[in-house]
C-alpha cells in the first residue's frame, strides 16, 4: 500500500518536473520579453524621434509615425544581440547618425554644449564677485557706533519714511 | 467684399501708423507740439482701423469664404463655431495680423492713458509706432491673410478658384484652451514692447526721476503675467491632447517663450534696487531690452523654420525680415545706451554681500544662467551643424540636466531673499530668520528619505519647498501679528489689511508660493509609473493603485470626425472610480488623426489614459496608461502665481492710517497751542 502510495506520489513529482521541464523556456522568454522591453524602453529614452515632433523615442505617440515604429524594433534587435547600452546606443548611431540621441555626447565640440551654460554663470558669478569687490573697496564703510547720527528732522523724515516703505507701513 | 475691405483696412492702418512714426520722430526733434499731437492721433487710430480688419477676417472664417487662401486652409464648414472664432491665428498669416492688432491695443491704450508722462508719452508712443511698422509691413505685403485662391484657366490666365469645403482645423488645435491660450500669450510676448518703450524714450530723452522705472514695472507685471498664464495654458494642452504623459518637452517652441519669462521675471526683481536705492540702472534697461529682444527672437525662432519643431510654422519667408528687425533693434538699443550712459550711473553701492541687493543680483544671475542654457540647448543643433557639419539633437535630457541645479539654487534665494535686509543684514539677524525654516526644510527631506524618496532632485526640492514655504509664513504671521496688536482685528482681517497695505510685496509672496506649489508638482515627475498593454473587453491592466478594466469598444461619429471610443472602469481597490473614455478620432475635412486623452486627476495623482493604437495582427486596442504624481498641484501653482500678480497690481491702500493722524492731530495741537488755545 505504502509503495503503491510512494509510487503514485514518485509519478506525480515526475510528471511536475516533466512538465516545468516543457514550461521553462516559455517562462523564461515571457520573462526576457519583458525584461528586454524594460531596457529597450530604458535606452529609448536617450533618444530622440527624428519625424520632427522632437519627443523622447519611445515617447512618440503620433499614429504611424515613419521613424519610431522602425527605429524602436531596430533598437529591440540591437539590444537584443548586445548587452551593453552603450553597444546598442552605437548601432542606433550607425544607423540614424548622433541626431538621434536625445543629447549631445559630451565629447569634442559636443563637449562646449555641456561645458557652456555652467560656465557662463561661473563667469557670472566672478563678475559679480569682482564688482562687489571693486565697490566695497571705493565705499569706506564708517563703523556703525562711530557715524554720529544727525540732529536733522529732514534726515530722520526720511529715515522714518524708510521704515514704514520697508514694513509696509507696520511700524 | 470682405476681403477688399480687410486689406484696405490693414493698408490704411499702416499709412496711419507711418505718419505717426515719421511726424513723432520730426515733432521729437523739432519740439513741434502740434505735429506731435497729430502723430498721437494717427498712432490711436490704427488700433480701430486693424479692428475692422481683425472683423473682416473672423467674418470670412464664419461666412465659410474658402475664396480666401487662408480660411480654406485653416477651417472647413462642420467646423464648430468656436474654432472657426480661433482659427484665425492658427496659420501664419492671420497670427500675424493678430500680433498687430494687439500691438495696437496696448498703443491705443499707452497714447489714451499716461496722459501725466508728457514727454515719456510721445516719444514711447513712436518708438511702439515703429515695432508696429515692422509687422504692418509684413501685413500688407509679405503675408497677408487676404489673399484670393486662383487657378489657371485653359486658356493660361488666372481665375478664382472657390473650394467646396475648406481643408479644415489642426485637429490637435480643436482643444478649448486653444481658444485661449495664443491670445494669453501674445499679450505677454507683445505687451513687453511697452516697457520696451518706456524704457527706450526714457533713455532717450534723459528722463529725470524713477517715475518711469515704476510705469515700465507695471507695464512689465502686466506682459509677465499674460506671458505665465499664456506659458501655463500651454502647458496644459500639451498634457491633455498630446499624449505623451508630461507637460513640457523642451521644444524649441515652448523655450522661445520661456526665454522672456526669464528675463522678465530677472527684471521685475532687479527693478526694486533701482527703485529703492538708485542702483543697477545699466543692468534693468538692458533686462527690458533683452526681453524684448528675445521675444522677437522667439517669433523668429518658431516662423523661420532655423529649428524643427512640432509647434512651429513650417519653412517661410519672413525668417530674414526678423533677423533684419531683431538687428536694428539691437544696433538702436546700442546705439542709444552708449550716448545716454552717463545717465545710467548708480546713485548707491552695494554694501555687504549678505544683503537684500545682493540677493536680488545672485538671483538675477541665476534666472540669466537659466536663459542662457535654454538659449544655448535651443540653438545648439544649428551651431553644431555649422562647426562640425554633423547635426546633433538637444532634447529634454540636456535640458532637466542642466537647468534642474539651476532652478534648485533658484528655489533656495526665493526663500533666503525676504529675509535678507537692505544694505547689510547681521550675523544675529541671519541666525534668527533662517534657523526654523532651515531646521524644516531639512527636516522634511529627512523624513522623505526615511519614508523611501531617493531621488536626490526630488528630495531636495521638496525640502526646499518647505524652506521657502516657512519664509513666507512667517513673513505674513510677523507683519500681521503687528497689525493684531495695534488694532486688536482677527487674524483674517489683519492679513487681509497687511497686504492691501503693501500689495506689491506681498502679492510678490503669493507669487513666490505659487511657485513652492508649483516645483512641488514638477518634483513629482521624479516618481511617474507607466505601462503599455493590449487589451480585450473585460480584461484589466494594473498600474499603482488603480485597475483600469476594457467595458466596452464603440465606433461612432460627428460632422467633423469620426471616431474608435474605449469605455474604461478605473478601479482603486474595491472602491469603482470613474469611468473614462480614450478616443481615436479621424477628422473628416483635414482626414488628420488625433487620439483623445482621458485623465482622471486628484491632489495625489492622475491617472492619465492614452488610446495608443491598434494592434494591426490581432485587431486589439493598445491602451497606455501613465500614473503622474502631483500634477494637479502644478495647476494650481500657476493660479497662485496668477493671483499674486493681480494683488501686486492692485494699488495699496496709503501705509500709515494711524501714524498720519496721530501727526495730524500733533500739529492741530501744535496750531492750538502757537494761538494760545
Amino acid at each position: 500500500m505504502r509503495r503503491a502510495i510512494e509510487g503514485r506520489s514518485g509519478r506525480w513529482i515526475g510528471l511536475l518536473f516533466l512538465g516545468a521541464l516543457v514550461i521553462a523556456p516559455y517562462l523564461v522568454r515571457a520573462q526576457s520579453s519583458e525584461a528586454l522591453d524594460e531596457r529597450v524602453k530604458r535606452i529609448g529614452k536617450k533618444l530622440l524621434c527624428l519625424c520632427g515632433c522632437n519627443q523622447i523615442l519611445v515617447e512618440c505617440n503620433h499614429r504611424n509615425c515613419p521613424f519610431s515604429g522602425p527605429a524602436i524594433e531596430t533598437l529591440r534587435q540591437a539590444a537584443r544581440r548586445y548587452e551593453s547600452d552603450d553597444l546598442a546606443i552605437q548601432v542606433m548611431i550607425q544607423q540614424y547618425g548622433t541626431a538621434v540621441l536625445a543629447a549631445p555626447p559630451a565629447q569634442g565640440f559636443n563637449l562646449a554644449a555641456w561645458i557652456t551654460p555652467f560656465a557662463a554663470a561661473a563667469g557670472g558669478l566672478v563678475f559679480i564677485a569682482l564688482v562687489l569687490r571693486r565697490w566695497s573697496r571705493r565705499h569706506a564703510v564708517t563703523p556703525m557706533e562711530s557715524a554720529p547720527i544727525p540732529d536733522d528732522p529732514a534726515w530722520r523724515e526720511r529715515v522714518r519714511r524708510e521704515i514704514e516703505k520697508e514694513l509696509g507701513g507696520l511700524s | 467684399m470682405m476681403d477688399s475691405l480687410g486689406s484696405f483696412a490693414v493698408l490704411l492702418a499702416l499709412t496711419a501708423c507711418a505718419y505717426a512714426f515719421l511726424a513723432g520722430i520730426i515733432a521729437h526733434l523739432k519740439k513741434h507740439p502740434i505735429l506731435a499731437a497729430t502723430a498721437r492721433r494717427a498712432g490711436v487710430a490704427i488700433f480701430p482701423t486693424l479692428s475692422v480688419a481683425m472683423a473682416c477676417l473672423w467674418g470670412l472664417f464664419l461666412s465659410d469664404e474658402f475664396s480666401i487662401a487662408y480660411v480654406a486652409n485653416h477651417s472647413n464648414r462642420d467646423l464648430p463655431f468656436l474654432y472657426k472664432f480661433a482659427a484665425l491665428w492658427s496659420g501664419q498669416e492671420g497670427s500675424l495680423l493678430f500680433w498687430s492688432w494687439i500691438l495696437s491695443g496696448y498703443m491705443f491704450f499707452v497714447l489714451m492713458a499716461h496722459r501725466e508722462e508728457r514727454e515719456l508719452r510721445p516719444l514711447a508712443g513712436v518708438i511702439l509706432a515703429g515695432v508696429q511698422l515692422f509687422f504692418l509691413i509684413l501685413n500688407a505685403f509679405v503675408v497677408s491673410p487676404f489673399r484670393v485662391l486662383a487657378e489657371v484657366a485653359p486658356d493660361g490666365t488666372l481665375r478664382p478658384f472657390v473650394p467646396a469645403d475648406g481643408r479644415g482645423l489642426n485637429p490637435l488645435l480643436q482643444y478649448p484652451e486653444m481658444v485661449l491660450h495664443p491670445p494669453t500669450l501674445y499679450l505677454g510676448y507683445v505687451g513687453f514692447s511697452v516697457p520696451f518703450a518706456f524704457a527706450l524714450a526714457a533713455l532717450i530723452l534723459r528722463s529725470p526721476g524713477e517715475r518711469w522705472i515704476h510705469v515700465t514695472r507695471r507695464w512689465t507685471m502686466i506682459a509677465w503675467g499674460f506671458l505665465t498664464l499664456g506659458i501655463l495654458m500651454g502647458a496644459h494642452w500639451a498634457y491633455a491632447v498630446l499624449g505623451w504623459g508630461g507637460y513640457w518637452g523642451w521644444d524649441p517652441v515652448e523655450n522661445a517663450s520661456f526665454m522672456p519669462w526669464l528675463t522678465g521675471t530677472a527684471f521685475l526683481h532687479s527693478v526694486m534696487m533701482q527703485e529703492r536705492r538708485g542702483m543697477l540702472k545699466v543692468w534693468n534697461v538692458w533686462l527690458v531690452f533683452i526681453t524684448f529682444l528675445l521675444c522677437i527672437f522667439g517669433t523668429f525662432l518658431t516662423r523661420s523654420g532655423v529649428v524643427s519643431s512640432v509647434h512651429a510654422f513650417a519653412q517661410s519667408p519672413i525668417g530674414h525680415w526678423f533677423v533684419g528687425f531683431l538687428l536694428l533693434v539691437f544696433a538702436v538699443c546700442l546705439l542709444v545706451f552708449f550716448r545716454r550712459r552717463g545717465y545710467l550711473r548708480s546713485e548707491h553701492r552695494l554694501e555687504a554681500v549678505l544683503s537684500r541687493e545682493a540677493s536680488f543680483l545672485f538671483n538675477n544671475l541665476v534666472l540669466l544662467a537659466a536663459c542662457f542654457a535654454v538659449l544655448w540647448g535651443t540653438l545648439f543643433p544649428v551651431i553644431s551643424e555649422a562647426v562640425t557639419g554633423n547635426k546633433v539633437s538637444v532634447g529634454p535630457p540636456f535640458f532637466n540636466r542642466v537647468n534642474i541645479p539651476i532652478f534648485l539654487l533658484l528655489l533656495l534665494l526665493t526663500g533666503m531673499g525676504p529675509l535678507l535686509a537692505w544694505r547689510r543684514t547681521s550675523w544675529e539677524s541671519l541666525k534668527r530668520n533662517f534657523t526654523y525654516p532651515t531646521l524644516i526644510g531639512a527636516g522634511t527631506s529627512a523624513l522623505l528619505f526615511a519614508f523611501g524618496v531617493r531621488d536626490p532632485y526630488a528630495l531636495m526640492a521638496f525640502g526646499l519647498s518647505a524652506f521657502v514655504t516657512v519664509t513666507i509664513v512667517s513673513e505674513f504671521y510677523r507683519g500681521a501679528r503687528v497689525i493684531r496688536s495695534q488694532t486688536g482685528r482677527t487674524w483674517g482681517q489683519a492679513l487681509r489689511e497687511l497686504v492691501l497695505r503693501n500689495t506689491r510685496r506681498y502679492g510678490g509672496y503669493i507669487v513666490h508660493f505659487g511657485i513652492v506649489v508649483m516645483a512641488i508638482g514638477i518634483a513629482g515627475s521624479a516618481f511617474d509609473k507607466e505601462r503599455e498593454m493590449e487589451m480585450t473587453v473585460g480584461s484589466t491592466l494594473e498600474l499603482g493603485r488603480y485597475a483600469v478594466t476594457l467595458k466596452d469598444r464603440t465606433r461612432g461619429e460627428t460632422p467633423n470626425y469620426i471616431y474608435e471610443r474605449l469605455v474604461l472602469e478605473v478601479r482603486r481597490g474595491d472602491e469603482r472610480l470613474t469611468t473614462l473614455t480614450p478616443e481615436r478620432r479621424l477628422y473628416t475635412a483635414s482626414e488628420q488623426p488625433l487620439t483623445k486623452v482621458t485623465i482622471h486627476s486628484g491632489w495625489r495623482e492622475d491617472l492619465y489614459i492614452y488610446f495608443a493604437g491598434v494592434n494591426s495582427e490581432t485587431g486589439l486596442p493598445i491602451i497606455h496608461a501613465y500614473v503622474n504624481p502631483l500634477v494637479r498641484w502644478l495647476w494650481i501653482g500657476g493660479g497662485i502665481v496668477l493671483l499674486g500678480t493681480l494683488v501686486a497690481l492692485y494699488p495699496g491702500r496709503r501705509p500709515m492710517k494711524v501714524a498720519v493722524s496721530e501727526r495730524a492731530r500733533a500739529r492741530e495741537r501744535e496750531v492750538a497751542y502757537a494761538k494760545g488755545d
